[in-house]
């Protein structure tokens, strides 16, 4: 265990060496954010209206969105992809360490870091908005909201860890790896509030698990959703399954493995 | 009796790869219809090595060198055959097996980059699960042989590639590995950066009986270094012996050169041995290795208006490229 630890730590160190990189991602984040903020403003003035959704609710839902994508999202699919690519697994398949613990420790480390920073500078935002949103959480609704965000982040990793060891048959998979990233934001609900998409695609998204990644969390947020334990019962038997998944993937890619690069 | 460390059966490799014709018609073409084509990396390879040995693995780029190694480190499953290091499979990568052993790659990183080697080192140590008082030991001797003790605080990719190279070596050896596979551990280094690293193994070895594979291109390593060299082209082993033994077989004959004050007629020389070149100033004789003292002696003696002579070893490099175009 002290292992993926000390992993999780060193990651946690290299973000703070790059914390202007941690600062660009806060200030684009929160510029995409306050784009979004006066496109609904002004629509909502002029006397539109979007669904069921009031104003500060859909300023709400963007907010958090911005929020947990700073959080969840990691590279792992592109940094798994680049180390067979590129041959840089070999040095941690040659050492007593499973590869995907020290994979899932670095991203642990990133979302450490993130979280921490992100947490207080969107806490501040909260405050600072607080008049238009008119958040009210109850401590129900926090759990509810923390353990949802906690296995969405589990979804998200797994999947994107299956990803990018699809390089192992692919080859290279930066094309892959985006068009999902695509699909997997708009059927998470990032782009649109999910329950604002036809029917069909709710249907679709129904039987996927990308809506507990930021839709369902943030219906939580907002008051949106009755609380029910299949809320978290539900992503925890996906992450099960995916990481299944991602063993048998990576049992049969590793078979493939010829670490280029020497 | 020594030990047997590593026992190697009949390995073979192939690697599959897609043919592609050059220029953009032939991409666009083969997007839809690829052919597989295979390549023979390591083909019907056996060896075995003993406890303590190094030996040196030559060969041409592509000859399988590397791909043996991967499949000794346990990267690499084989198509065919069996190996055996330390008494385990390698690729079945059990833990007991992969803290037994270490590979080190001269062109790999294997250290964090955003951070200073020693931040790597306490990683290792606790990968390996190495006792805290093995590790300070460990960390202390080789530190001290390899006088690093400068930079293990510096970010790795702010290092000298020698620097690094170094800091790639305790890395690798903190766990005290029973067998080290090295794959061109000098390359790209400068002259007196590959005698430390040399010099080192050496006594390294020496002292601990660590079990040495290690390819180069550089001459100078393997001679410096290895008893035993194990030649590899096209995936087949074509010498393993000692590089005495090697000399012996590829260069039986030394030459001697003998220049002269005054022009002399090539029949005079006949008697002392095989010409190989005759100038009119100048002649080499090749000579088999035990009748070089007497011949040398003979023609100082004779009436020659000898000015200088000359004796040579037909350099390794030489024969080994000999082998290899042949």
């Amino acid at each position: 265990m002290g292992k993926y630890l000390l992993i999780l730590k060193s990651s946690i160190q290299r973000n703070l060496i790059y914390r202007f990189n941690t600062f660009s991602f806060l200030f684009i984040q929160i510029f995409i954010f306050g784009v979004f903020f006066y496109l609904w403003s002004s629509i909502y003035r002029s006397g539109g209206q979007i669904g069921n959704y009031e104003l500060g609710e859909l300023i709400t839902y963007y907010l958090v969105v911005n929020f947990l994508i700073l959080i969840i999202k990691s590279d792992v699919a592109w940094r798994v992809g680049d180390e067979i690519r590129l041959g840089t697994m070999t040095s941690i398949l040659l050492r007593p360490i499973s590869y995907f613990g020290y994979i899932f420790s670095r991203t642990l480390g990133d979302i450490v870091f993130s979280g921490t920073v992100y947490s207080a500078s969107f806490l501040f935002l909260f405050l600072f908005l607080n008049d238009y949103l008119n958040i009210s959480l109850n401590l129900e609704q926090i759990f509810y909201f923390i353990a949802s965000v906690v296995l969405g982040a589990g979804i998200y990793f797994l999947f994107f860890y299956i990803i990018g060891l699809t390089t192992f048959w692919l080859g290279f998979v930066w094309g892959f790896n985006f068009a999902m990233h695509m699909i997997v934001s708009f059927l998470e609900g990032s782009i649109i509030p999910l329950d604002l998409l036809p029917e069909f695609i709710i249907k679709i998204s129904g039987f996927l698990p990308f809506k507990y990644i930021v839709f369902i969390p943030i219906s939580i947020f907002t008051n949106r959703i009755e609380l029910t334990p299949n809320l978290l019962v539900v992503p925890f038997c996906w992450i099960t399954v995916l990481y299944i998944i991602s063993l048998i993937v990576f049992k049969k890619g590793i078979k493939k493995y010829e670490g280029y690069g020497a | 009796m020594s030990k047997k460390i590593i026992e190697v059966k009949n390995l073979t490799k192939k690697y599959d790869y897609f043919k592609k014709e050059p220029g953009l018609k032939n991409s666009f073409k083969n997007l839809f219809k690829r052919k597989k084509l295979y390549k023979t990396a390591v083909d019907g390879v056996s060896f075995t090595v003993e406890e303590g040995e190094i030996v040196g693995f030559l060969g041409p780029n592509g000859a399988g060198k590397t791909t043996t190694l991967k499949m000794l480190s346990g990267i690499l499953t084989p198509d065919k055959g069996e190996a055996k290091v330390l008494g385990y499979t390698p690729w079945n990568r059990q833990k007991e097996y992969q803290k037994q052993f270490a590979l080190l790659m001269g062109q790999k990183n294997q250290l964090w980059w955003d951070l200073p080697p020693l931040e790597s080192f306490l990683l290792n140590k606790e990968i390996y699960g190495v006792p805290d008082k093995v590790y300070k030991e460990n960390l202390d001797e080789l530190i001290e042989a390899l006088k690093i003790d400068d930079i293990i605080d510096k970010p790795v990719r702010k290092l000298s590639l020698g620097e690094r190279m170094k800091s790639e070596l305790v890395a690798s050896l903190l766990h005290s590995p029973k067998v080290l596979f090295l794959d061109e551990p000098t390359i790209g280094l400068d002259v007196v950066a590959q005698k430390n690293i040399r010099d080192f193994l050496k006594k390294y070895n020496k002292k601990r009986k660590t079990t040495i594979l290690l390819t180069s291109h550089y001459m100078e390593d393997i001679i410096a270094l290895c008893e035993r060299i194990v030649i590899i082209s096209k995936g087949k082993i074509i010498y393993d012996g000692s590089i005495d033994s090697l000399m012996k077989k590829y260069a039986p004959n030394k030459m001697i050169t003998v220049y002269f004050n005054d022009e002399v007629k090539k029949d005079k020389l006949k008697s002392f041995g095989e010409i190989y070149k005759f100038e009119d100033y100048k002649v080499l004789f090749k000579i088999p290795r035990d009748g070089v003292r007497d011949a040398a002696a003979k023609i100082l003696a004779s009436e020659l208006p000898v000015k200088d002579i000359d004796i040579s070893e037909v350099d390794v490099d030489s024969i080994i490229r000999n082998i290899f175009t042949d």
